[in-house]
């Protein structure tokens, strides 16, 4: 992304930010409460629109499209607090996600025959997702009943489904108990040798995130304040002195 | 003394035609999470339709020429063609269903257009609220549609040709069990299916829905617009059985009527917006019955506006103590869940 702009009545929650992620990567984003990392992968992700600025995703420009068709390219956003659909179950919140399903036209959807292979094998593969999120049991149990943590496991495991090619989570451990944060990590980086899925990640755990990722981005007041390896990081005393406060 | 039968035909026809608006709406707004307040708007332009086919089309097919089509003179002819061509009387009827919903479900996606591409519902709630009033006074104020404040006669039933009253009432009251049995039918499966998923993901988190791919706007646009077919064919079929329209007939407390149906039966249950409007027809035909029958007797009540007593009382009542309504929302149901069991 070059320069991207993006205010709320006058101040500048993100400021001419500028970035590259590598594709296949694990990157981190940093930055204290209100340094503009939710807003900038808002408006990455098309939730927000960018006031000025230009963002790429696999060499194409994507600012100005809305989330939907950002989706379409490849590029998935999970929420830092989970938004679930809580009136469905957790089967049907997995299943949401899935591109081109033919029973979602309103012309299909009475006819079973032209649809139904195509849901069973959608089942299928939702019932893995919620395997190996350990949640196959509570697949007929309404999202708005799990735990937190299943919650938080359930909108990331929901994005996944969408077949991303870059997945931006807004701290994906948060309110995950120190041990399944480790596993969420290590789940990251089997998806990426199995799919090659990019990793753009928002957290708040530094020891986790630094022992994970590969480059790392720090934010203060909307601007990119420092970038490098978790180690570059780690020794830069800028980010210590402005962030990390020691 | 109460007719048997003819308590049966009301109820039956009543029951039919708030079946189609209840599930309608409960597409819209159960599944849906579209709040659509302008309603009585979808199900007037029905009606408004079967009185332009009735009064233009009909006497046009059966190549009879009327010079004045809302007068008497047009009641006199419409009345004898219904009365004598089976054929001419039937096309004319099942076009006017057909056009009932594509003007129906047209006027849906029109009107909720400016609204749809604000992320707040209850703006289009507004906006359709007063469209349904615009379209009722522009068609009370210009009376070559359907005569204006004066309405429109002799929109015959369309088995009136059987020659017997009550024969040609019991068949009508057949015919609109039957389409209303296919309204549900057809919202069970569509609901059942990944476009039910779809709308209620729509409903629970639109930002989120959209955020997973979904164009949020378009699945809106088709919600309201299906709901909006499906009211209109009820308005044309309710033309056909009172026989008579007029503008005032379609006042914005109708959509009130169909909200309480939707509520008190259970949203996004569609046995539960059947259930909700077999009551308010009970509630409806008991006191419209004891108002013809207390009336004779001079008594101070005016029950017509009881009915709108007992209403308020049951909407309380259900919102204290059951606000999931009486058959509360189940789950999507898709051969998914067989497999996830297997």
């Amino acid at each position: 992304m070059v320069d991207v702009v993006k205010s709320f009545e006058g101040l500048r929650a993100v400021d001419k930010v500028s970035l590259t992620v590598k594709g296949g990567s694990l990157t981190g984003l940093i930055g204290p409460n209100g340094s503009g990392k939710s807003t900038l992968f808002n408006v990455v992700s098309g939730i927000q629109k960018a006031d000025s600025g230009e963002i790429y995703f696999l060499g194409k420009r994507i600012d100005g499209l809305p989330s939907y068709r950002v989706f379409g390219r490849g590029l998935v956003k999970s929420f830092q607090d989970p938004r679930l659909f809580l009136g469905m179950t957790v089967l049907d919140n997995v299943m949401i996600p899935t591109k081109n399903q033919l029973g979602e036209k309103p012309y299909n959807a009475p006819i079973r025959s032209v649809w139904i292979d195509q849901e069973i094998d959608l089942a299928k593969k939702a019932g893995q997702m919620l395997n190996s999120l350990a949640m196959k049991n509570l697949f007929k149990q309404s999202a708005a009943e799990i735990s937190g943590g299943q919650m938080k496991l359930l909108e990331i495991g929901r994005t996944l489904m969408g077949q991303p090619k870059m997945l931006l989570l807004d701290e994906p451990t948060a309110g995950v108990a120190p041990i399944k944060a480790r596993e969420i990590f290590e789940q990251m980086l089997r998806m990426r040798e199995e799919s090659s899925i990019t990793f753009f990640i928002i957290e708040h755990r530094l020891e986790v995130l630094f022992e994970y990722v590969n480059y790392v981005y720090v934010m203060h007041r909307g601007k990119i304040l420092a970038e490098g390896t978790p180690n570059e990081i780690l020794e830069s005393a800028t980010v210590a002195e402005l962030y990390l406060g020691s | 003394m109460v007719n048997i039968i003819s308590l049966v035909i009301t109820f039956t026809s009543f029951f039919g035609i708030y079946a189609i608006l209840s599930i309608s709406l409960n597409l819209e707004y159960g599944y849906g999470g579209q709040p659509n307040f302008g309603k009585v708007a979808f199900f007037a332009i029905g009606a408004f339709v079967a009185g332009v086919m009735a009064s233009r089309v009909l006497p046009l097919i059966s190549g009879m020429s009327v010079t004045d089509p809302l007068g008497p003179q047009g009641v006199e002819i419409r009345i004898a063609i219904s009365s004598t061509r089976p054929i001419e009387t039937t096309v004319t009827f099942i076009m006017t269903l057909v056009l009932a919903m594509i003007v129906g479900g047209f006027s849906g996606y029109i009107f909720s257009y400016p609204a749809l591409r604000i992320r707040e519902e209850w703006f289009l709630a507004m906006v359709l609220l007063v469209s349904g009033e615009i379209v009722r006074i522009i068609v009370r104020s210009y009376p070559p549609i359907v005569g204006g404040y004066q309405g429109l006669a002799g929109i015959s039933n369309p088995f009136r040709w059987v020659g017997d009253a009550t024969k040609a009432s019991l068949m009508y009251a057949g015919l609109i069990l039957t389409v209303a049995l296919s309204v549900y039918v057809l919202a069970d499966r569509l609901v059942n299916s990944p476009f039910g998923r779809l709308l209620k993901s729509v409903r629970d988190d639109p930002i989120a829905s959209m955020s997973l791919g979904k164009n949020v706007q378009l699945v809106r646009a088709q919600v309201l617009t299906l709901g909006s077919a499906l009211a209109a064919l009820a308005g044309a079929l309710y033309a056909h059985h009172i026989g008579f329209i007029t503008p005032d007939d379609f006042i914005p407390i109708r959509t009130f009527d169909i909200w309480v149906m939707m509520v008190l039966g259970g949203m996004a249950n569609n046995r539960g917006a059947v259930v909700g409007a077999a009551v308010m027809t009970a509630i409806d035909r008991a006191t419209a019955m004891m108002a013809v029958e207390l009336g004779t007797y001079s008594t101070f009540i005016e029950f017509n506006y009881v009915r709108y007593v007992f209403v308020g009382i049951l909407m309380i009542t259900i919102l204290m103590h059951r606000q999931k309504g009486l058959l509360p929302e189940r789950p999507v149901r898709t051969p998914a869940y067989e497999v996830m069991k297997g």
